[in-house]
Formats: structure tokens, C-alpha cells, sequence
């Protein structure tokens, strides 16, 4: 995994990484303080600010010593001194540090000196903390330099000094600590990501973008073993899993990479995934689960089995060979969960995402078309309760969106769990008359006894309209009641607590008990229509009786009352469509 | 004499070889390490300055399936000077704290912790194995071969043989010479570098007692139509630092 990684990132030096940085402290070149500039879109919320792919960056080890600053940036605090105290003596020492390195780089950057003078000066300081409190910078915000309107970041001219303090200060601080510790830093181990014989590095690098999903600010390790409990046969630290520091800092650029530009958040977690070889946006199955092709109804299984027949035609032999790894991601106390990790054939995870939309396709409640194709999002949130998208979504268990992940991508068949949110969802909202049928929570169920009837190999009875010749009594007494509703409201239009609201859920639970009661009562409504329309509703509920038999179940576990659930609906819009065309 | 294939066929609710570079939040590779299956064969029989188990390929017969399971532990291991000193009256027993935050017992690395696993569940495994026995012993061949059959086929262990984890106990049955050849999972993938081994299985087994005794070995590890096969330890294809990893 961390192997595949590494092979990403394959521009990804020690000593080097990429940042985002949100603030510029401007200067001109002699060295006078002009402003503090917002980089990226400034004024935006939430923005991150400029992407520098080169900065200079020093090893964990040598910073934690403390005392140290990064070169040419770092936070606004050890930059200006911009804290509630800023004599403080820890800070000071960073600040100072900040300010030699610039002196030291001066050799090859002359233009850098002016600068280091103008940040020991205490009034310099003064105006720039002024200007930094004015444009709301937190002190943890990351500042950089900018100089008669030149970053020296994006200069390489400091690039070899740098790489040689680096060696210097990094590398061979290494060395001597290996030298002090005798054997054990010096022992040299294969490397599980390149698995070249190395010294191993003792602490990695961090992986950054995941403080929205439980991780830290200032980001996490991905392998790091730092209580006893971790580490196994006597090797401390990162020696229990040895990775050279170029592969370590390969894998740390890529991942890095991945999460700013290619990962979406799934409750609590973050996906991310790529191609062997590259895939155009429009050709990614994994894209569609967000924004499925088209906003036409089953554009996405279209979009899916057209990439199925280009690949067997040959005329994208360039996607038959390729293949797709996805990894979730979440953040836990300063370290990088692994939550998940999958990789297959290209050709494969198309014909998943081609099933995943097929399976969840059911009609529109507006009948005489299906439902458009739902985004993942969609179906996870129909399983939850939440006021609106965000409540939903903070619902939502992320041992269960993980899972779902898995059903979407690798087609595996859908927990019950997923089946008794849904219907939980389905009976509380059926109480509501104001609420309408949610499509995506209608194919959820739907999805699930297909892919039961896929997993044990048998026949499956579920269509995306109502089946007449389904099996299944308690789908019938669904059917029943959706008639039964209909029936109602033709004889008595709108009469607040319907039968709907009153029997559904004993309905459901108990049909045996309840559905030959209503049945019998019906008999009122249907005296009040007019005889044509009597007719075919008794013919209707006739018609259902004999799908039943005499089988009307006397309860229904789960599954029977989901498939009540689909019975209902699927004769509810059923008997819409039938309407419609009557009237025309 | 050549060694002979010991075929054992092994079964468990759940599995976890983990993967060195995610051990703190375990994740399980896919199949089991050779190294997990040699602890299989060893919690059987062994006899470490005798011979040593040289697993030769892996049948997979049940799709790999993970779990995601989250666990309170402990952060701190048992001292062991600490337990001889008290065993020899010297301190008085000091507990492992099973609970408790840093405010109460004043570090960050002790109490406990929760973390996750990403196992593996309902396992099945057929192990292939041979006696490699260490020089001295070769003329003994047959009789270690014949005690393992007797040992496995009656179900005797040392200790319950375990998937990766001791929490997760493997099961197992001797599969004898001539039964059926078992269906393997239609399952083909390259799983790129894995562990081979923790120990230096070219000298003749001594325990762990240093850092320095260790001898990490990996190998490219490739899943064909549900079968791993498991490179010779000597070999080429299975990575290890010269003199076992010794002041290179």
C-alpha cells in the first residue's frame, strides 16, 4: 500500500515538501515593512491559501528538540513574535532561529538580509503584529516572505544551500544520535516500502488535511509507534516497521497530494483514491458516486456499461488493464487510521458502480419514469433522522459509511443494518402526509433483497416497478394497503389521520390481525364511489387477495416489513400511473 | 531424504496478520504472512535447535472478508524485571493500569487506550510445510515428521495455534496423504512487498532477547487463483540484511 504510494510521489525529496500557506508579509528590498497580504482567494472562508510545491521543511526530530523554526516560513507567531506574550523566552529562541536562517541564506539570497534586520527590530515587529491583528490572523496561521513582489519560496536559488544545511543539521543529526545509541539506530533493516536494505527513520513525516475527520491541525503520522504496547521485539519507535526517509517522504507527498486534490469526506472518514494510470474525470466510476452522469434518469448504469463495452471492444484497452486502489482515512489522537483499503480491476470496479446504480434504480414516485440516479450521499443520509443534509450527516455511524463504501465499490451484498435504518426512516415518515416518498431510500431496500437473491443465487423477484408475480405475501399486503389508502381518499378526499396513519404500522408488523379488519371497513368507502370506480377497486384489491392466497402472514420480521414497505410504494405509484392514463 | 508436504487445514472465526507499517491501528494483510503460518505449525510441534518449519504455499479457500473491530487496551506493557524482582521478594507487584487518564497517573503512556482493527473474519486455510531439519539432525527426518502427524492428527498442541493474534484461535485438521484437493477462491492479485519472517530462520532457532537479535525478512507476495506461494527463506526472492541483520 505505502509501496503503491510511493510510486505516485515520484519528485518527493527529503527536506522538501508542499504547503499552503495563507499569509505574505510584504517588504520591499531595502527592507521596509509594506503590508500583510491574504494569499489563495483571499477573503474567502476557509481558505487555505497558496500552494508552494518546494518548501523547505526540517525533519520531526530536529524541531522537537525545541527552540526551532522552519526556514522562510512558519506560523505568524514565531514569524512577528505575534502572541498574547511576545517576550516570551521559548518563542523568542524560535524567532531568533527563524531570523539566523535567513542570515545564513544570505550567502545565496543577499536580498534575504534587509529582511532578517527588519524582523529584529522590535518597532518592525510592532507595525507587523498591528497589521496581522487588524487582518484577524490566528497566530497558528502559516506566513511566509514576499519581497518587491517576488516569493523567495518559489526561488530555487536557495535550494542547494538548504539541501546541504538539511544533510547538515537533519541527516547527520541522525547519525549522531545513532552514534551515541550505538547499535540500534545504526542497525540496518529492509524496508517495507522498497524494500532496499536502509538505516530505518525513526520518526515520519506527517500527513496533513485530515483535521476535519479527527485528525490534528498540524497533521498525523501514518506509521508511528510511540507506547510500549505498539512496539514489538525490543525495537523502539518507527524501527518496528522500517521505511527509508526518500520512501517515507515519497508516500508522505503523495498521500498529502491525494487528500488536497483527490478525496471526499464520508462521515468521520475521508476516501481517497487513484488509477494505476491515470483516468479522465468523466471515465472515474468512483466520481459518478457523487455526481452521477447526467441529471437523466439511469445516465450513470448507461455511462457504466458503455465504459464495460469500449473496454471489451478494445477500444479502451487502455482501461481494461488498468487498476483503481481507494483508501479511507480518518484521524485518531495525532495518528492516521487505516479504516479501509481496496484495489481491483479497472473493468471490475465499473461493473460494481454500473450494479450499484442498477440495483438502487426504482420508479418515480410520479410514476411512468424512474427515479434519477441517487448520489452516495443521498442513500446514506435516507437512512438517518436530521433536520437538514448537515444533521444527517453528523448521524450517520462511520463504521456504517465505511461499510456501505465497501457495498458500493466492491459490490458486496448490503448489511440488514442498512435495511432496518431504512425502514425505520420509511415508518416514521409515512406518519407524516406532508412527506413524500425519498427515491434513494426506496432503492436502498430495494438494493438489498437483489443483492440477497445475487448472493444466494437465486432468482430475483424485485423489478423497479410493482411485480405482480412476487412471491412474497407480505409484498402483496403491502400492495394491499397502498389500496387500500387509494381507496379512501377517492371516497373521502382529504380527512386528516387516514388509514394510512393509523394502520400503517400495525399493518406492517401484524398483517393477518389488522388488513382483514380494513379490508372489511373498506366496504363504507366503497359504497360512496361510483360504481365504475368500486369495481376496479375491488378488482384491484381481488386481484391481490389471489397474489396473497391464504397466507396473510401474522408478523413480519424486518425484511417482510421492508418488503411491505416496497409493496406499498411500488402499488402506490402503480395506481398513480394507472389514474393518469385513465384520465387521459 | 526429502521432506514431506504437511498439509493442515485451518479455520477460525477471525484473523489479523498485521501489517508492520499499521500495527498501532491494526490492519490485517489479506492472506496470512509466512510467518503466522510457521507460528501455526510451531504452536503444534517444534523443536527450534532440532528443525524448523520451511512453509512452502498457502491455499486460500474463503475470500478474504475484513472486520472492523475497536477495542479498549492497555498503552504499557508487563516489565519484566519488575515481575522477577517481585517473584524473588525483592518490590512489591506492580499492575499493569488497565484504566485511568493522564491526570491520574501522570503520563501520557500508560492506561488506556481505544483502538481499531481491521481483521480478518471466517478464515480458511489450507498450509503446506516442510521439516527442515538443522544439520545433525537430518537422519531424524522421519521420526519429526511422523510425531508432527501423530501430534496433529490426534489435535495435540503446544499451545492453541492462533491467527496472528492469540485472541484470534486457529483451528485444525491434518489433512492426510491422498484427500481431496480442496477448491481454492477464484482469486488472483499481487500484494506487493509483505513480512516473511521476524526471526532468522538460517540459524537454528534462539529466543528474541535484543533488539539486535531481530531479522525483519520480506518478500513480493503474489495470490494466484488462491494460492500464495511462499519463496525458500534462503532464496533470493525473500529480502534480508546479510549476517541476520547483525552490526551491518
Amino acid at each position: 500500500m505505502l509501496e503503491l504510494l510511493a510510486k505516485l510521489a515520484t519528485g518527493a525529496e527529503p527536506g522538501f515538501a508542499e504547503k499552503q500557506i495563507r499569509w505574505a508579509l510584504s517588504f520591499d528590498g531595502n527592507g521596509r515593512f509594506l503590508d500583510v497580504l491574504e494569499l489563495g482567494d483571499a477573503g474567502t472562508k476557509g481558505n487555505r491559501g497558496q500552494t508552494f510545491s518546494r518548501c523547505p521543511e526540517f525533519i520531526r526530530q530536529y524541531k522537537q528538540a525545541g527552540g526551532k523554526s522552519e526556514f522562510l516560513w512558519d506560523t505568524a507567531e514565531i514569524v512577528a513574535r505575534y502572541a498574547e506574550n511576545p517576550d516570551d523566552e521559548d518563542l523568542g529562541k524560535k524567532h531568533d532561529h527563524f531570523v539566523q536562517l535567513l542570515r545564513g541564506a544570505a550567502a545565496v539570497m543577499p536580498e534575504l538580509t534587509p529582511i532578517a534586520n527588519a524582523l529584529n527590530d522590535d518597532d518592525v515587529l510592532t507595525q507587523i503584529r498591528k497589521r496581522l491583528e487588524e487582518k484577524r490572523v490566528r497566530p497558528n496561521d502559516k506566513v511566509t516572505l514576499l519581497i518587491d513582489d517576488e516569493y523567495p519560496l518559489a526561488s530555487p536559488a536557495w535550494h542547494d544551500w538548504w539541501r546541504e544545511q538539511y544533510r547538515r543539521l537533519c541527516t547527520g543529526r541522525q547519525a549522531d544520535k545513532a552514534e551515541k545509541r550505538s547499535k540500534r539506530a545504526k542497525r540496518k533493516m529492509v524496508c517495507l516500502v522498497s524494500g532496499e536494505i536502509v538505516e530505518p527513520l525513526e520518526t515520519h513525516p506527517k500527513i496533513e488535511g485530515l483535521a476535519g475527520v479527527g485528525g490534528q491541525p498540524s497533521g498525523d503520522v501514518l506509521v508511528g509507534m510511540d507506547k510500549d504496547a505498539f512496539t514489538s521485539y525490543f525495537l523502539q519507535q518507527s524501527a518496528n516497521a522500517a521505511v527509508a526517509q526518500e520512501a517515507a517522504y515519497r508516500y508522505r507527498a503523495a498521500l498529502n497530494e491525494l487528500i488536497r486534490n483527490n478525496s471526499r469526506k464520508l462521515a468521520g472518514a475521508l476516501v481517497v483514491h487513484w488509477f494505476k494510470s491515470t483516468v479522465r474525470k468523466e471515465d472515474d466510476p468512483l466520481d459518478w458516486l457523487d455526481n452521477p452522469p447526467g441529471a437523466e434518469e439511469s445516465m450513470a448504469r448507461k455511462a457504466a456499461s458503455d465504459l464495460l463495452d469500449s473496454i471489451a471492444s478494445g477500444k479502451r484497452a487502455d482501461l481494461g488493464d488498468n487498476r483503481y486502489y481507494a483508501l479511507v482515512l480518518s484521524g485518531a489522537a495525532g495518528r492516521v487510521m487505516v479504516r479501509d483499503w481496496m484495489e481491483g480491476q479497472f473493468e471490475e470496479l465499473a461493473r460494481n458502480i454500473g450494479n450499484w446504480f442498477e440495483d438502487l434504480s426504482v420508479v418515480h414516485r410520479d410514476a411512468g419514469r424512474l427515479a434519477p440516479d441517487p448520489t452516495f450521499q443521498t442513500i446514506l443520509r435516507s437512512t438517518v433522522f436530521g433536520r437538514n443534509p448537515k444533521e444527517k450527516d453528523d448521524n450517520l455511524p462511520p463504521p456504517f459509511v465505511a461499510k456501505m463504501w465497501r457495498v458500493a465499490v466492491r459490490g458486496e451484498p448490503i448489511p440488514q443494518a442498512a435495511l432496518a435504518m431504512a425502514l425505520a426512516r420509511f415508518k416514521a415518515d409515512i406518519l407524516d402526509k406532508d412527506k413524500t416518498f425519498d427515491h434513494a431510500r426506496m432503492g436502498l431496500m430495494k438494493a438489498y433483497f437483489v443483492r440477497k437473491a445475487r448472493k444466494e443465487g437465486k432468482e430475483n423477484h424485485m423489478r423497479q416497478e410493482y411485480n405482480w408475480q412476487h412471491p412474497s405475501p407480505a409484498y402483496h399486503c403491502g400492495g394491499t394497503m397502498a389500496v387500500l389508502a387509494k381507496l379512501q381518499q377517492a371516497a373521502l378526499g382529504d380527512v386528516g389521520a387516514g388509514v394510512v396513519q393509523r394502520y400503517y404500522a400495525a399493518a406492517s408488523a401484524t398483517p393477518a390481525l389488522v388488513l382483514g379488519r380494513i379490508i372489511r371497513t373498506a366496504q363504507y368507502h366503497l359504497n360512496k364511489l361510483e360504481p365504475g370506480l368500486a369495481h376496479w377497486y375491488e378488482e384491484k384489491l381481488g386481484q391481490l387477495a389471489l397474489a396473497i392466497g391464504d397466507n396473510y402472514p401474522q408478523t413480519l420480521t424486518v425484511e417482510g416489513q421492508s418488503l411491505f414497505a416496497l409493496g406499498y410504494y411500488q402499488m402506490w405509484v402503480e395506481l398513480r400511473t394507472k389514474k393518469s392514463e385513465e384520465n387521459k | 531424504m526429502k521432506p514431506k508436504d504437511q498439509v493442515l487445514e485451518v479455520w477460525g472465526e477471525f484473523a489479523c496478520f498485521t501489517r508492520p507499517e499499521l500495527k498501532v491501528e491494526r490492519f490485517s494483510y489479506p492472506v496470512p504472512t509466512p510467518s503466522a503460518v510457521r507460528g501455526i505449525y510451531d504452536a503444534i510441534y517444534c523443536k527450534p535447535k532440532e528443525f524448523r518449519w520451511q512453509v512452502t504455499y498457502i491455499e486460500i479457500l474463503a475470500m478474504p472478508q475484513y472486520i472492523a473491530l475497536r477495542r479498549n487496551e492497555v498503552k504499557d506493557k508487563v516489565n519484566v524485571k519488575k515481575v522477577y524482582e517481585w517473584m524473588s521478594g525483592k518490590s512489591p507487584p506492580e499492575p499493569i493500569w488497565a484504566d485511568g487518564t493522564k491526570d491520574e497517573l501522570g503520563t501520557d503512556l500508560k492506561g488506556r487506550t481505544q483502538r481499531q482493527t481491521m481483521a480478518l473474519r471466517d478464515v480458511r486455510y489450507r498450509l503446506h510445510a516442510e521439516i527442515r531439519p538443522w544439520p545433525g539432525f537430518e537422519e531424524r527426518l522421519s521420526g519429526f515428521e511422523e510425531q508432527f502427524r501423530r501430534r496433529a492428527a490426534h489435535g495435540k498442541c503446544i499451545y492453541q495455534p492462533y491467527f496472528g493474534c492469540r485472541e484470534f484461535p486457529a483451528y485444525f485438521e491434518l489433512v492426510q496423504v491422498g484427500a481431496p484437493a480442496a477448491e481454492t477462491v477464484n482469486w488472483s492479485q499481487d500484494l506487493g512487498l509483505m513480512l516473511y519472517d521476524v526471526f532468522d530462520l538460517a540459524r537454528p532457532g534462539e529466543r528474541i532477547m535484543e533488539a539486535e537479535d531481530v531479522c525483519i525478512s520480506a518478500f513480493r507476495a503474489s495470490v494466484q487463483k488462491g494460492i500464495l506461494r511462499v519463496p525458500e527463506y534462503t532464496s533470493s526472492e525473500v529480502v534480508k540484511v546479510p549476517n541476520g541483520g547483525q552490526h551491518a
